[in-house]
């Protein structure tokens, strides 16, 4: 286990192993995500409540939960990164970063454009709201960060302590909704007990969560092959992929 | 002591205080974080007594009575406690009896006078013919809206 | 057919929830393909490559 660990997590071994694990992880996420969308958007009933507007869902759960997700990601990565300096888990931080920021944001513009017709108002200030606009601040301080050091060691280790200290909001975007007063709702389906949605609204809904974080995988693998390459740029690995192709 | 060990320790100092500070400061602030009062708060003399503020709360069953134009009033309450709401404007989409809502606006003469009306919606979906087959109210939950005073309280027994 | 486009009054804010989506979800997908590229043709060049720190 240990070995086979150890093996993945070295530079040219994790690039061949993202190359090969890619296009199917993408086939997937096409798949599931097309299944979600389409189905969601036209097979699945309105809303007693919400008529037509709750179809918003399809993407802006996905995003929400992905905001989230990446972020534990990133700090795991972090941590990893500090105690035993694993070079991959440093370029993991770097990698993630903008995907998670990309789903953030997502997850804010669709939940604003769900807000103004069913609550009335694009934005209010509640703690799940602000709290998930301070998590967006928190990955483009990561992308900041990273792009203000030359030397990537320490543009790392500056980067994973952000991440770390962040991570205390992670807690409080999931939980804003239970502990205090919000104007948003609690959670329907990523929650202890069961899911307060029918069978055939929630189906699509799974499809849509599969699928974008596969996507969010696939973009995350490619970020991280990237980065290795530029970091790896003189070893020998490297060189030989590029003769590689120029043969 | 490696310095593998060291670093451990170090970032398990770091994420244990950083738990810490959190836990106290959200301990202190918790009553900032609330985004409104909520009926038993006003009734009670736990929201400010003139300013602007807002109250959030069910509106009763039977309680939306429209006047003069855009005039409509009605009754917000909670699991408890109930206030009376005149308002003045454009009511949103989901506005109905047993709807959420959140309220702008300031306590006058016992009434609460309010400028601008949001609907709280809950976070239950399904079709209509399943909420017109379940013949129960289809009126949302009082739990969601939880007094100031003791929100860890309310919020453990919701849970 | 037509309601599917409408949403009920709502399709401005659904569609246009499903358009920022598609775009994140084809930027996610995009960016790296293309930052990809760009880095190979540099870093097959190995003479740009010692003059420049990046």
């Amino acid at each position: 286990m240990w070995t086979w660990f150890h093996r993945l997590a070295s530079p040219p071994s994790f690039y061949t192993f993202a190359e090969r694990l890619a296009p199917w992880l993408l086939a997937f996420a096409l798949i599931a995500t097309g299944y979600g969308l389409i189905a969601g958007l036209w097979f699945a009933p309105r809303d007693y409540q919400q008529g037509d507007a709750f179809r918003i869902i399809y993407v802006h759960v996905p995003a929400a939960a992905l905001s989230l997700s990446l972020y534990t990601g990133m700090a795991i990565a972090a941590v990893i990164a500090l105690v035993w300096r694993i070079k991959l888990a440093e370029v993991a931080i770097t990698a993630l970063a903008p995907v998670g920021a990309s789903f953030t944001a997502l997850a804010l513009v669709t939940g604003m454009l769900w807000g103004k017709p069913m609550w009335g108002a694009y934005w209010v200030w509640d703690a799940r709201l602000t709290s998930e606009l301070v998590l967006l601040f928190l990955y483009l301080g990561v992308i900041g960060l990273d792009a203000a050091f030359a030397d990537r060691r320490a543009a790392a280790r500056a980067c994973a302590l952000l991440a770390i200290v962040g991570a205390v909001n992670v807690p409080i975007v999931k939980y804003s909704v239970e502990w205090w007063n919000s104007l948003h709702q609690t959670s329907t389906i990523l929650k202890f007990g069961k899911p307060t949605i029918t069978t055939d609204m929630a189906l699509p809904l799974y499809g849509a969560l599969l699928g974008a974080y596969a996507l969010a995988g696939v973009s995350a693998l490619r970020r991280m092959q990237n980065v290795l390459l530029l970091r790896e740029r003189r070893a020998t690995w490297v060189r030989e992929l590029l003769a590689e192709r120029a043969a | 002591m490696t310095r593998r060990q060291t670093r451990m320790i170090a970032v398990g100092g770091l994420i244990l205080g950083l738990g810490l500070a959190a836990w106290l400061g959200f301990t202190a602030f918790s009553k900032n974080l609330m985004y409104f009062y909520t009926p038993s708060d006003v009734i009670d003399g736990r929201a400010p007594a003139h300013a602007r503020m807002r109250l959030g709360g069910l509106v009763e069953k039977g309680s939306v009575a429209r006047g003069d134009g855009l005039l409509v009033n009605f009754t917000l309450a909670d699991c408890a406690k109930k206030v009376s709401v005149r308002y003045e404007g454009i009511l949103p989409d989901l506005f109905r009896e047993g709807q959420g809502i959140v309220a702008t606006g300031h306590v006058d003469d016992g009434t609460f006078v309010a400028e601008e009306v949001l609907a709280k919606h809950d976070e239950n979906y399904m079709p209509p013919e399943l909420a017109d087959s379940l013949k129960t109210d289809t009126g949302h939950s009082c739990m969601p809206f939880k007094p100031v005073a003791e929100p860890a309280k309310t919020a453990a027994a919701a849970s | 057919m037509s309601g599917l486009f409408e949403m009920g009054g709502y399709g401005i804010y659904v569609w246009g929830s499903i358009g920022c989506a598609l775009a994140v979800f084809a930027w996610n997908l995009a960016a790296p393909a293309l930052q990809r590229r760009e880095l190979m043709q540099r870093l097959a060049d190995p003479e740009a490559m010692e003059n420049d720190e990046a």
